[in-house]
C-alpha cells in the first residue's frame, strides 16, 4: 500500500519537533533492558592515523577499545561517531557506546534530543468514515456459476484445460460489468461484491471503475463528465474516461518495465486445497491486471479537508480461489490491484507511481512466494513487509523519471523522494523493520526501509543491485546482502558515513544516468538525492502545505540539513539494523584522545569514528 | 525365539498405554524462542514469528488468553519464548507462513 503521507507527515514532524523536548524518554517502554551480544568491558587504548587521502577516514572502535587516539588531523576538523546495530535485536540504550571525556576537541551537544521518540503527543488529522448503502454479499460469490468442485489436495485429479469452465469477459469499455470485491470499512477488514464497469482497456489491464450510488441515485465515481482536480482535500472523487484511459496508457508502459527489473508476476492461482493451477482456467479476466477504482477504506468525504488515506494496494487474496475462510473467501481470482478513487481524480500523477508500487507488490508474491511454491519446495518464500515495501519504493524511484518525463504534473513530490524528510529527522527510530507500535512508527519505517534501500542502489551496482534483490532466491536482509556481496555490518558503516558526509558524488547523491537495463528506450536513470538540500527537492510539498495551512509553523521541518545527529555522550536505543549518529566535536589539534564508557558494553554494537 | 509370557504382556502394556494418549491425550503444549516480524504487504500485513533455528510460524493467540497479539507484537525487536501449539495443516494458506500457525498460550521476553 502507498499511503499519502505528505500532509500527515508534515503534521507529524511539526508536532514532534515542537513538542520533543518535553517528551520522556520511551525508549525503554518494555521496563527492562535488551542487549543483543555478550556485555563487555573496556580497557585497551588504541591508536590511528588520519589520512588527508582517504574520504572519508572511517576507524572502527572495538568494544573493547577504552581510548582512542587520533593523529595527523589539523584544526577544524569534525569528528563523528556512529553506532551500529546489525542485529535482530534492540539493544537498550545503556548497553550503547559513548565518549564519556576527550582531548584535543571541542565537544559538541547535538541538534536533536534523545529524549525525542515516539511518544505521541500530537493530534493526527482525524479519519472520516461515512457508511455507504452496499450489499453485505458475504454468501455471494464472484463467478457464482462455477461449477462445485471436490476438494482433493492430489494434483492428479487437477482439472484439464479441456475442462475449463470459467468464460472470458469479451471486454466492452462502458458496456462490460462484473462483481468485484472490495473493503468496506475502514480498517480494510469487511469486503462486499460490487458490481463494476469496465471503462478502460489496456494491452495488460482492465480499469474498473465500481457503480456505487450515492443518495440521490447518481454514480459515486464515474461521470461522462470532465472533473475538476483539487490536491487540497476538498475535491470529488469521479474520474471519467480520459482518467481511466490515462491509468490503463500509463499502467500498459509501467507493465513491462517494472518486468524487466523485478520479473514477473505469476500467471498461477493457489486453486481450492493448494493445488497450483493456470490462472486462465479459473479468472474471468485471464492473466490481464485489474485495476479497480473506488474509495478505498471507505473514507473519503467531500466536506474533510482530509488527505490522508490509502492510495491504493495490492492483497494477495486474489491468487487464491476456492477458499472457503479468511479474506481467501473474498478472493476476485485473477490479478488485482486497488486504487482510490479521491486521489484517482485530483492526484492522478501520484497514482501512476503507485501503480508501480502496487504491482512491485504483484511481483514480488509472484517471484518470491509462487515460484517456491510452483517449485513444491518445502519452504517457499515470503517477502517480509519492510523489505516488499522497500523494494516497492525502489520500484517508485527507479520509475520516477519516466513518469516526469511522460507526464508533466508528476514532481518529485510524487516520488518516493518525499519520505527523505522523515527519514532524517526519525532514522533512528526504526532499523530495518516494519515497526507498528508506536503512533507513527509505520511512516517512519516507510521513510526508513525506502532509505536505505535507496542508498545501497546507488552504491552496489544500480539497477542490477535492484533486480538481484528482486529476483534472487532469497528475501529480507539475506537478499540483500547476497545482491551487493557485503555483509549487512559493512553495509550498514558506509551508510552511517553516507548520512554524515556532504558531498558530491557520494552515499545518496550519485546519480546513475544510465543502467545496463532497456525497455521503451528508458535506461532507468536513477537521481542523485541531496540530504542537506531537501527544501528545494520538495519544493512543491512544502509550499502546497503551506498554502492550505497558512498558520502553522513548520519551519523547523526543514531546519535539520540532512539527517539529526545527537551529542557526544548520548545514549539512545539501537533498534534492530539500525544506526545513530552523534557529533563528538571539532578538532583544535593535531592529535585527539576520545575516551569511552568503559563497563557494560554490548559487543554486537558496531562503533565507528568518522572524519571528513 | 523364545518369548516368555511376562515379555508380551508388557509390550501389549505398552502400546496400549501409548494407544490411550496418542488419542485422548492432544497434543503436548510447545516452546519456541525468537523475533516477531511482519509479513505481507501493508495494508494486509501479519504478523508473523522467527525462531532462531529458521523456523517461521504465523502467530495467533489463543481464545481466552489474558493477552492480546498486540501485547506481543510490542515486543518487536526483543528476544522471545512462546509457548502453545504448532498447526501445520494450513501451510500454503493465505496469510500462513511457511512452517504453518503458532497459537500462542504463554509468552515472555527473554
Amino acid at each position: 500500500m502507498k499511503k499519502f503521507l505528505l500532509a500527515s507527515a508534515f503534521l507529524a514532524i511539526w508536532g514532534f519537533t515542537a513538542c520533543e523536548f518535553a517528551l520522556l524518554d520511551s525508549s525503554n517502554s518494555l521496563n527492562s533492558y535488551s542487549q543483543s551480544g555478550n556485555l563487555v568491558s573496556a580497557s585497551g587504548a588504541e591508536s590511528a592515523s588520519y589520512s588527508s587521502s582517504v574520504s572519508p577516514n572511517i576507524i572502527e572502535v572495538s568494544p573493547a577499545t577504552a581510548s582512542l587516539t587520533i593523529s595527523g588531523l589539523s584544526s577544524g576538523k569534525t569528528v563523528w561517531m556512529t553506532k551500529t546495530n546489525p542485529s535482530e535485536n534492540v539493544i537498550s540504550s545503556s548497553y550503547t557506546r559513548y565518549v564519556s571525556s576527550v582531548s584535543g576537541l571541542t565537544t559538541s551537544s547535538g541538534n536533536v534530543s534523545t529524549s525525542s521518540s515516539d511518544s505521541g503527543g500530537i493530534g493526527w488529522i482525524p479519519w472520516i468514515f461515512h457508511n455507504e448503502g452496499f450489499e453485505p454479499c458475504v454468501s455471494l460469490r464472484l463467478n457464482a456459476s462455477l461449477p462445485a468442485l471436490s476438494l482433493s489436495e492430489s494434483r492428479s485429479l487437477l482439472p484439464s484445460e479441456a475442462l475449463r469452465s470459467v468464460a472470458q469477459i469479451s471486454p466492452v469499455v462502458d458496456s462490460t460489468t462484473k462483481n468485484i470485491y472490495v473493503d468496506t470499512n475502514s480498517d480494510m477488514s469487511a469486503f462486499a461484491a460490487k458490481k463494476a464497469t469496465l471503462r478502460a482497456s489496456g494491452a495488460y489491464c482492465y480499469v474498473w471503475v465500481i457503480d456505487d450510488r450515492d443518495f440521490f441515485g447518481n454514480s459515486k465515481y464515474w461521470t461522462s463528465g470532465s472533473v475538476s482536480k483539487s490536491s487540497d482535500g476538498k475535491g470529488g472523487q469521479k474520474i471519467n474516461s480520459e482518467i481511466a484511459q490515462s491509468i490503463a496508457d500509463n499502467f500498459d508502459k509501467i507493465y513491462p518495465m517494472v518486468r524487466k527489473i523485478f520479473g514477473q508476476e505469476s500467471d498461477k492461482i493457489i486453486y481450492q486445497a493448494r493445488i497450483i493451477s493456470e490462472m486462465s482456467n479459473w479468472s474471468d479476466t485471464g492473466t490481464k491486471v485489474n485495476i479497480v477504482v473506488y474509495d478505498i477504506g471507505n473514507d473519503y468525504s467531500s466536506t474533510s479537508s482530509d488527505t490522508g488515506g490509502t492510495v491504493g494496494y495490492f492483497y494477495s487474496k486474489d491468487y487464491y480461489y476456492q477458499y472457503n475462510n479468511g479474506d481467501a473467501a473474498y478472493s476476485n481470482a485473477g490479478k488485482y490491484f486497488y486504487i482510490d478513487a479521491y486521489y484517482t481524480a485530483n492526484e492522478t500523477a501520484m497514482v501512476y507511481s503507485t501503480l508501480a508500487h502496487e504491482f512491485q507488490h504483484m511481483v514480488d508474491f509472484g517471484v518470491k512466494t509462487m515460484a517456491s511454491l510452483e517449485k513444491n519446495t518445502r519452504s517457499p518464500l515470503q517477502s517480509s513487509t519492510w523489505y516488499n515495501e522497500m523494494k516497492s519504493m525502489l520500484c517508485e524511484d527507479i520509475m520516477k523519471n519516466y513518469l516526469e518525463e511522460a507526464n508533466s504534473d508528476f514532481t518529485d513530490d510524487d516520488s518516493p523522494f518525499h519520505r527523505f524528510p522523515m527519514f532524517c529527522r526519525h532514522y533512528y527510530d526504526t532499523g530495518l523493520e516494519y515497526k507498528t507500535s508506536g503512533t507513527y512508527d509505520v511512516y517512519y519505517s516507510y521513510a526508513n526501509n525506502y532509505a536505505f534501500g535507496a542508498w545501497a542502489a546507488r552504491n552496489y551496482g544500480g539497477l542490477s543491485f535492484i533486480n538481484k534483490i528482486a529476483t534472487n532466491n532469497y528475501v529480507d536482509i539475506d537478499s540483500i546482502t547476497a545482491a551487493s556481496g557485503c555483509s549487512i555490518e559493512e553495509m550498514l558503516k558506509k551508510y552511517t558515513a553516507a548520512c554524515l558526509v556532504n558531498k558530491e558524488k557520494y552515499g545518496f547523491n550519485i546519480a546513475l544516468d544510465k543502467s545496463d537495463f532497456e525497455e521503451n528506450n528508458y535506461y532507468y536513470p536513477l537521481d542523485a538525492v541531496n540530504l542537506w538540500d531537501l527544501k528545494k527537492l520538495l519544493s512543491d510539498s512544502y509550499s502546497t502545505f503551506k498554502k492550505n495551512n497558512p498558520t502553522a509553523d513548520i519551519s523547523s521541518y526543514y531546519s535539520f540539513a540532512g539527517p539529526v545527529y545527537f551529542g557526544y555522550n548520548s545514549q539512545k536505543d539501537l533498534r534492530p539494523y539500525s544506526f545513530s549518529l552523534s557529533k563528538v566535536g571539532t578538532t583544535t589539534s593535531s592529535t585527539i584522545t576520545l575516551n569511552f564508557n568503559r563497563s557494560n558494553i554490548d559487543d554486537a554494537q558496531r562503533t565507528y569514528i568518522i572524519i571528513e | 525365539m523364545r518369548i516368555s509370557i511376562k515379555s508380551l504382556f508388557i509390550a501389549f502394556a505398552f502400546l496400549f498405554v501409548g494407544a490411550f494418549l496418542f488419542a485422548f491425550g492432544g497434543r503436548a503444549p510447545q516452546t519456541i524462542v525468537g523475533h516477531v516480524k511482519y509479513y505481507g504487504n501493508v495494508p494486509f500485513e501479519f504478523p508473523g514469528f522467527e525462531t532462531v533455528d529458521g523456523y517461521i510460524y504465523t502467530i495467533k493467540i489463543e481464545e481466552n488468553a489474558d493477552f492480546s497479539l498486540k501485547d506481543i507484537t510490542a515486543a518487536q525487536g526483543y528476544l522471545l519464548e512462546l509457548t502453545g501449539e504448532i498447526d501445520k495443516n494450513q501451510k500454503n494458506g493465505l496469510n500462513v507462513l511457511k512452517d504453518g500457525v503458532f497459537t500462542v498460550s504463554e509468552w515472555k521476553k527473554l
